[in-house]
């Protein structure tokens, strides 16, 4: 074997091995997320510090603006995203930035009248937004 | 120019081929285990065309990608895979749209252009080198 295809194998196995291993960290079973975000850890501490369990202020929503706990208001909602964080397709920052506030605006200008983000979001509710 | 310096050019085409093959690796290993994440990606008419399930498409995208790396950091086929690489992306760009992820598909896109046009490096399992176009030398 040349030394060319030897080099090539092994930059090959060392590109693959790095970027197979970080893929599997990252998305690993240990870090997939619940089938239902309600029995969530986050949301089981979160919930039980609020009244009610099923709706929300925007202020009580905004008690949770980072990334250890996650909420946000879309649409008359509130979702607890904080699983999804580290697993939305467009990268963590999209969803940190929605942290605590309304993000109805950015939710609908990014996937509005898609269904199938709509169906990934219901996952996360935990009740309703009231004022 | 010392002689180190002027070999760093042929590293180039290198850094790119197996930074770009990196990328597919990721995204392809990434879809293939947690394919749930990646569903909303998934354009309506893909489900309604093929009659598969937004799992399974997600799934057949990433052992797609994954195999199209694997041959990409080898060096094995290198311009048939990059073009078929790039023309995958266009898709994936016409389908998002241009927003932030949309920008940055086309520069991966781009990325595998260079990839095709350039073809074999010199760590590519077949290695030939390129020919310069003789109107674009510079004259002795």
């Amino acid at each position: 074997m040349t030394t060319n295809k030897k080099l090539a194998l092994t930059l090959g196995i060392l590109v693959v091995a790095t970027a197979g291993i970080t893929a599997i960290v990252q998305n690993g079973p240990s870090t997939a997320r619940p089938a239902t975000t309600t029995t969530s850890t986050s949301t089981a501490i979160s919930t039980s510090t609020t009244q009610g369990p099923d709706t929300y202020t925007l202020a009580q929503v905004a008690q949770h603006n980072n990334g250890a706990s996650c909420w946000t208001a879309i649409n008359g909602d509130v979702y607890d995203v904080t699983s999804w964080i580290n697993e939305h397709p467009g990268g963590p920052q999209a969803i940190l930035s929605l942290c605590g506030t309304d993000g109805s605006a950015a939710f609908n200008g990014q996937h509005g009248g898609q269904a199938r983000p709509a169906a990934e979001l219901a996952t996360f509710k935990i009740g309703t937004l009231v004022q | 120019m010392n002689k180190n310096m002027k070999q760093l050019p042929f590293f180039a085409p290198i850094v790119l081929r197996l930074g770009l093959s990196g990328v597919f690796v990721w995204f392809g290993a990434s879809q293939i285990l947690d394919p749930g994440a990646w569903i909303s990606y998934i354009p309506t008419i893909a489900v309604h065309v093929t009659g598969l399930s937004s799992l399974t498409l997600v799934t057949c995208n990433g052992i797609f990608e994954v195999l199209m790396a694997l041959l990409l950091v080898f060096g094995i086929w290198v311009r048939p895979v990059a073009a078929l690489l790039f023309l995958h992306m266009c898709g994936i760009v016409a389908s998002v749209g241009l927003d932030s992820i949309g920008v940055r598909d086309i520069a991966i896109a781009t990325g595998l252009l260079s990839v095709t046009l350039y073809g074999n490096d010199i760590i590519s399992w077949h290695y030939a080198p390129p020919v310069p176009p003789e109107g674009l030398l510079p004259k002795k």
